[in-house]
């Protein structure tokens, strides 16, 4: 009896180790050439180099944010969940969200528009009974959000504690769950989620077509696919400007507030190695997307990409 | 009696625990019950008992308003961490990366189980962990740091 359990145990861990083995020796072979920054290195070297990146900025990563765009990355991320813009009971999932910036967007922007709803309602009804307005009072309570639900996903477990803290300081309890994972391989169902959004993420991830489709996976049918990210500005005058700032300044801000010059130059390198905005959305499109576009944001220093699964 | 078949610093923390008013005699046929994961937990705990003592003190006056039996012993064994069980409503989102099959949450080891494959998933400060490399093996019992790749 144990014996034959164990044979049968035996088979699962076969089984599950032959699934695993096309992703394994896609790590291991010396696999193709991959670039972190302007340096060449191998798939697995660049998930671990990406990792220790973050590992060591996550502490200081919004304060860095801050000084880097001159806070002007608050408005970016405010005009991608404006473009969004979501109703009450959308179920977001932002990947790479770290320390939740598009979450708690989110949710203030939805708590806004629940209270607008709920107000318009009050003032159709006319003569309510005591009873009414009673029960109206204890809806708002436990309605605040009207059921919408934003579930963070990171592959950095700094980064998902830094957003934790952050969610207990600034009192965001409701609707909101963080879960550590991979992008490329998403422990979600299909047909799951309403909005997907990766803001300055998918800039890190390895393998950009396994995460884009992904996503058209845990989307639901009619569900949109958002997409934040540095990306290439076409104004040569201003394009100059940019390289400026971004090798002469930013690795220094780096060092001087978060004490690590590499991990910002690789940010300013993995900016430049990025496809542009044509070919990503191609990437995109690739993926089975429809309805595929780009707006630039910066003259092109930022751009948000769209698509819906149909 | 526990002292023989537990660590000697698990034994103290208890004798400790046990003077506390909140925590009594019915927690212990729990964690005898809870077999020789509980034992290899206990037994990281008795490596830092000065702060296990404290946190546990602090969080055991929690845990009499959770009343989670699980959570208790946990709280015993994981020393830093102070394992808090996911949202319900995160677990109906959750499934296995890999097989995309539906998981099952033990709450004796705070993971996320899945049957068919022989993996679980650990949760650590209420954030699961569904990387296929932090996973372990069900059928083996090696310590949850090891990363299998599965």
């Amino acid at each position: 009896m144990a014996a034959v359990r164990l044979c049968r145990c035996r088979c699962r861990a076969l089984l599950s180790r032959v699934r695993g083995a096309p992703r394994a020796l896609r790590g291991l072979a010396a696999g193709p050439e991959m670039h972190f920054g302007f340096q060449s290195v191998t798939e697995e070297e660049r998930r671990e180099k990406i990792y220790q990146v973050f590992e060591s900025v996550a502490k200081k990563y919004d304060v860095m944010n801050d000084s880097m765009t001159l806070g002007i990355h608050r408005v970016w991320k405010d005009i991608l969940v404006h473009k969004m813009n979501p109703s009450p009971g959308t179920l977001l999932l932002d990947v790479a969200g770290g320390t939740g910036d598009i979450a708690f967007r989110f949710i203030n922007y939805v708590r806004a528009v629940r209270e607008r709803q709920l107000q318009r309602k009050l003032k159709h009804h006319q003569n309510l009974s005591w009873q009414e307005i009673f029960e109206n009072y204890q809806e708002d309570k436990s309605d605040s959000l009207g059921d919408s639900q934003v579930v963070v996903c990171d592959i950095n477990r700094e980064m998902l504690k830094v957003g934790k803290q952050k969610a207990q300081h600034l009192g965001y309890s409701e609707g909101l769950s963080w879960v550590l994972g991979n992008a490329e391989e998403l422990p979600f169902d299909d047909d799951m989620f309403d909005v997907y959004t990766i803001a300055f993420g998918i800039r890190n991830v390895t393998r950009i077509d396994l995460a884009l489709e992904e996503a058209y996976r845990v989307l639901k049918p009619g569900g949109r696919f958002l997409c934040l990210e540095f990306s290439h500005v076409s104004n040569p005058l201003l394009s100059r400007l940019y390289d400026l700032y971004s090798f002469q300044v930013i690795p220094v801000l780096g060092e001087v507030i978060a004490g690590d010059w590499k991990s910002y130059q690789y940010l300013v390198e993995s900016i430049r190695r990025f496809p542009p905005q044509e070919e990503l959305k191609a990437m995109i499109e690739d993926a089975g997307f429809f309805k595929v576009d780009y707006e630039n944001l910066n003259f092109g220093i930022v751009a948000i990409h769209s698509g819906f699964k149909l | 009696m526990y002292g023989k078949t537990l660590h000697q610093g698990a034994a103290r923390l208890k004798t400790t625990l046990a003077h506390s008013s909140l925590c009594g005699t019915h927690r212990l046929p729990a964690q005898r019950g809870a077999g020789p994961e509980a034992a290899a937990m206990l037994r990281g705990g008795g490596r830092a008992v000065a702060g296990l003592l404290r946190r546990a003190a602090a969080g055991s006056r929690e845990q009499h308003r959770d009343r989670d039996p699980g959570s208790r012993i946990q709280e015993q064994g994981s020393g830093s961490a102070r394992p808090q069980p996911p949202e319900p409503s995160l677990l109906r989102f959750l499934v296995c990366p890999l097989s995309k099959k539906p998981l099952r949450y033990e709450e004796a080891t705070n993971e996320l189980i899945n049957e068919e494959l022989g993996i679980a998933y650990p949760i650590i400060d209420g954030i699961p962990n569904m990387v296929p490399e932090a996973a372990r093996m069900t059928h083996k019992k090696p310590p949850a740091e090891d990363s299998e790749q599965p």
